[in-house]
């Protein structure tokens, strides 16, 4: 079965959505009931710094990355040598 | 310059007088626990980098889910760290010079807040329990009021002692300022009435504490 690397961002996707939600959820609580003190607000630049810098060093080093490459998966085997090249000269008449 | 804090619902002439939150110390461990998680990460990048031949090939499968995979790793470390920040920092006790707010931050999704009036305080305890809360000076101040909710308990907090000599001092001025024994005997007038009438309506000033969004 061939596949592209784009098929491995699909789970990735939906944990980095269920993150966003939360991580709104987060901001926006608290900055509300942080009465917008100088605590709240400086942990909350600091939390969005981190995450853009997460995201940045994560999207420069998978720059190289082509991800419309094929991916072939295949099943493991075992090549053999032949056996009929093996056989000694008094049984091949 | 000295900013007066503020809350929502705050009345006009409502000042705040203490704005607590826990002792610093609580916090960082959280900062100790998280940065040990962290150190983990990076370990775990630096012993792939060093002993294995998978992060040699930037265009590989196997590099993109290793920096996919620390990448997400992060973030969601980053997220739980700011949970736990959320819920030790939102924890916030607030007395003015007319109430006490209780706001009790639980998990993510769960608040509490629950207010009295001053003059309804009874009887403030002040308790420093342990080696550790005496060494960097937190504990537990314990407000019994005469309301529906007995307890206000604010939890390591700094300087309890000068929490609860300040409430006192509050409470004093407090009675002054309105006559606390008037109304005390008013409440004791109307409490005799509700014991003889049970299906009397409560008394006023008696009102249960609110809970409530702020």
């Amino acid at each position: 079965m061939t596949v592209t690397y784009v098929l491995i961002l699909i789970p990735f996707g939906l944990i980095l959505l269920g993150w966003a939600i939360f991580s709104i959820v987060c901001i926006v609580k608290m900055l509300r009931f942080g009465f917008l003190s100088r605590q709240a607000v400086m942990s909350t630049f600091v939390y969005v710094a981190f995450v853009t810098v997460v995201i940045l060093v994560g999207a420069l080093n998978l720059r190289g990355v082509d991800w419309t490459t094929p991916y072939t998966f295949t099943v493991p085997g075992i090549s053999l040598p032949s056996v009929q090249s093996n056989l000694p000269k008094t049984f091949s008449q | 310059m000295n900013i007066q804090p503020t809350f929502p619902g705050m009345m006009p002439t409502e000042r705040v007088v203490l704005m607590l939150h826990r002792h610093w110390i609580i916090g960082a461990r959280i900062f100790i626990q998280y940065g040990l998680i962290a150190v983990v990460f990076i370990a775990a990048w630096v012993a792939l980098r060093s002993f294995t031949t998978a992060l040699t090939d930037p265009t590989s499968i196997a590099y993109a889910l290793i920096v996919l995979a620390l990448s997400t790793a992060f973030l969601i470390w980053g997220l739980f760290f700011f949970i736990a920040w959320l819920d030790f920092y939102l924890d916030t006790w607030i007395v003015s010079n007319e109430r006490i707010i209780n706001i009790r931050q639980k998990h993510l999704f769960d608040r509490v807040v629950s207010e009295q009036k001053l003059f309804r305080v009874q009887d403030v305890t002040s308790e420093i329990k342990g080696p550790f809360a005496g060494m960097f000076g937190f504990g537990n101040v314990i407000i019994q009021t005469a309301g529906e909710q007995e307890e206000f308990r604010f939890e390591q907090v700094p300087h309890p002692a000068k929490v609860a000599q300040t409430i006192m001092s509050l409470l004093e001025s407090i009675e002054h300022q309105i006559g606390l024994d008037k109304v005390a005997k008013v409440e004791g007038d109307m409490g005799e009435v509700q014991t003889t009438q049970p299906s009397a309506p409560p008394p006023a000033g008696a009102l249960p504490p609110k809970s409530k969004e702020l």
